[in-house]
């Protein structure tokens, strides 16, 4: 074989921009080949989660200020669920839920950051619906990222976070992309102060001083339209407004049919109004229904509590418009008369009981009930479902519309009002909360709540070592929506009732991790 | 290149003043990362664990890279009778009691505190000991041949924490390649 000499590459270097020109042309060609195999009768499927949207914050769901003008909008023409609730109070369990359409104990991801057990990994979304839709997923959210980081290759188009970040300072998925889990518990551990120190005695303060001089930057930059800070998490820096813009140009330029998730941040904590939002409701004379404080209280202050609930509402306030942005380009696109667009999130937040946020072993409604509202193809007009659904529901309901088998193991059910599904009145959901039990052991340091009909109950086990069969409570959500009486020692047939059912409930689940 | 081996301490020197800065961030890598172990057992596989340890010793190798080249050039530049004279026990030496003062600094926190009075006070008492350490090495024989002594004997354990370190860099490697998830 001749051997290829300098001389032979200089001579071929001329040819390289006719390369270029060429491999560019295949692409295209390829790319339209791919965009006409893809299309067929099945509708687009888009997923908008707002992280931590309480419904007990949207003025649709009641709430006295108005914070939602365009979630208000966008329902007229869709269906809303008024009593759908999140699996769990934190995003990695929450999401996992939705993803797998199973509850925390089966798909196992209930620590923070926490990722499925390996059995269910395949069973998602993404893998389970038809090879002809184009999927595509984006997250601000870090701990959504290792979920999605998991599905590999199920997701045709995955764009990393800090493509739409105005910085961030993570190195884990750029050099360990295959392990990223793994790689940004060591990332963390070695340069970042949680729990406990960081684990390096150099590196961590150059690169605290240089998350420091980012941050300085950036707010400094956006100072006049954030007064309180650019929406944020922990290294993340980020405009909403960047991502809205994105999502709605890159929608109408999918290959359809195309399943779109995006996990949008706000309005997650820290909680950064736009100037526009900023003390929109400070004056507003809005009392929120003082509580008694809870065993697992953070004892934040009544005042502290009320100012934070007024932030949050703000943040919400903006959230909700740029909102109403995206619902403005989609219509104009055309796109939602051949989608299912749906609205949700996955937790609330909870600002009341001296307790503060979404990390606490409580499962308050303010904390796991949340939005679901779906607009269908072309749907006109306003539709309501009273009746309780979980966010497990989420992939069966895609099944159902993809005309997919529904397999044994998911737990969820088709959500009423989509294809034809009746209401079912005597459904029980749960949420889950069980950070710090083990990943794979039965669950035995666990906060479990049930709802059924208009009760439910909720049972904190293992978190006192003095008691570790805990206690229960029990409010009637309709007559007592703000959870403020607990008839658990009053309402004795009815507590007896649920409370076996939940224990029944607890020992099945457990049953798997027990040894016989 | 005869600039180099001019300012350049020799071979030997070099990787005892490196195992010095080796050990005492490895040391320290693995006590911090034993605080967490309770908590990552609860949520990791035995996989998984091995290899947050693993990019956790892999940052302690690059730290204490760090670390030894700011001390290399600092060593470079400064006059040959400052350090390069007694380089192992000056930069034993300094290893030990920066590695000390970092490890201060980050337990009570003081980044976060941003409390000037503490911060002045670990400032000024690191530098007074550093002084007072290096004016002991110069004028104390003994001293100076103790620290030599003790880090020719400490090599063998820095060495294990290295050989560790290469261990954790191919679990890394190997989870990457076989896409780990």
């Amino acid at each position: 074989m001749s051997k290829f000499t300098r001389r032979d590459f200089l001579k071929a270097l001329p040819a390289v921009p006719f390369f270029k020109l060429a491999w560019d042309g295949m692409e295209t060609a390829v790319s339209n080949i791919q965009t006409q195999a893809q299309n067929s009768d099945h509708p687009n499927i888009l997923f908008i989660v707002f992280d931590t949207l309480s419904a007990r914050h949207v003025t649709l769901h009641g709430y006295q200020r108005d914070t939602t003008p365009n979630f208000a909008r966008f329902a007229e023409k869709a269906t809303v669920y008024h009593n759908h609730r999140s699996t769990a109070n934190f995003t990695s369990s929450a999401t996992s839920s939705m993803f797998t359409g199973t509850y925390p104990w089966t798909h196992r991801a209930f620590h923070l950051h926490g990722t499925i057990g390996n059995g269910m990994i395949d069973r998602n979304f993404f893998s389970m619906l038809p090879n002809d839709y184009h999927k595509v997923a984006y997250t601000h959210n870090l701990l959504v990222a290792s979920l999605l980081h998991q599905f590999g290759g199920e997701v045709d188009n995955f764009i990393q976070t800090r493509e739409l970040c105005l910085a961030d300072e993570q190195f884990a998925d750029r050099l360990f992309n295959r392990d990223y889990s793994v790689a940004f518990w060591g990332e963390e551990t070695a340069l970042r102060t949680g729990a406990t120190s960081p684990g390096t005695l150099y590196l961590s303060l150059f690169d605290r001083l240089n998350r420091f001089s980012t941050k300085s930057q950036i707010e400094n930059q956006f100072s006049e339209q954030y007064p309180v800070g650019v929406p944020s998490l922990h290294n993340l820096f980020f405009l909403l407004e960047d991502a809205i813009d994105w999502i709605g140009n890159e929608v109408t330029g999918l290959p359809q049919p195309f399943l779109g998730y995006f996990h949008l941040l706000p309005p997650h904590e820290p909680y950064t109004p736009r100037a526009d939002f900023f003390e929109m409701f400070k004056q507003d004379g809005f009392r929120p229904v003082e509580k008694e404080r809870h065993q697992f209280s953070d004892n934040t202050s009544q005042a502290e509590l009320n100012r934070e609930r007024r932030l949050y509402d703000e943040f919400l306030a903006f959230t909700d418009s740029e909102f109403g942005r995206l619902m403005d380009m989609l219509e104009a696109s055309g796109i939602m008369q051949n989608s299912y667009i749906v609205l949700t999130s996955d937790h609330g937040e909870l600002f009341e009981r001296g307790i503060r946020g979404h990390v606490t072993p409580t499962l308050f409604d303010p904390l796991i009930h949340v939005p679901l509202i779906i607009s269908k193809p072309g749907q006109t007009g306003r539709e309501d479902v009273f009746s309780q659904t979980s966010a497990t529901d989420l992939l069966p309901t895609l099944l159902s519309i993809t005309d997919q088998p529904i397999p044994e193991w998911v737990e969820g059910q088709v959500l009423p009002n989509i294809s034809d599904t009746p209401e079912d009145e005597s459904r029980i959901t749960y949420a889950v909360e069980a950070k710090s039990n083990p990943k794979m052991a039965p669950l035995n340091k666990i906060t479990l709540a049930q709802v059924e009909g208009n009760h439910k109950l909720i049972h904190y086990k293992g978190h006192r070592a003095n008691n570790p069969e805990g206690f229960y409570e029990l409010y009637d959500l309709e007559a007592d929506p703000e959870e403020l009486t607990n008839l658990f020692d009053e309402a004795d047939a009815v507590s007896s009732e649920l409370k076996e059912k939940l224990d029944q409930k607890l020992n099945e689940v457990n049953q798997p991790f027990t040894r016989q | 290149m005869d600039i180099f081996k001019k300012r350049l301490p020799e071979r030997q020197q070099l990787i005892y003043v490196f195992l010095a800065f080796a050990f005492v961030s490895n040391a320290w890598a693995l006590y911090d990362i034993s605080q967490e172990f309770s908590a990552f057992v609860l949520r990791l596989s035995l996989g998984e664990l091995l290899g947050v340890y693993s990019h956790s010793l892999m940052f302690a190798l690059v730290d204490a890279m760090f670390a030894f080249m700011l001390f290399l050039i600092a060593s470079f530049i400064l006059p040959t009778a400052w350090v390069r004279e007694r380089f192992v026990s000056i930069g034993t030496s300094i290893a030990f009691i920066t590695g000390v003062w970092m490890i201060i600094f980050h337990l009570n926190n003081l980044a976060s505190r941003r409390n000037v009075t503490s911060i002045g006070l670990w400032l000024g008492s690191y530098i007074l000991v550093l002084i007072a350490v290096y004016i002991f090495i110069h004028r104390n024989e003994k001293f100076h041949q103790g620290i030599a002594n003790f880090i020719e004997r400490l090599a063998l354990l820095a060495g294990i924490y290295i050989f560790l370190d290469i261990v954790g860099f191919l679990v890394i490697i190997i989870r990457n390649i076989g896409g780990v998830a």
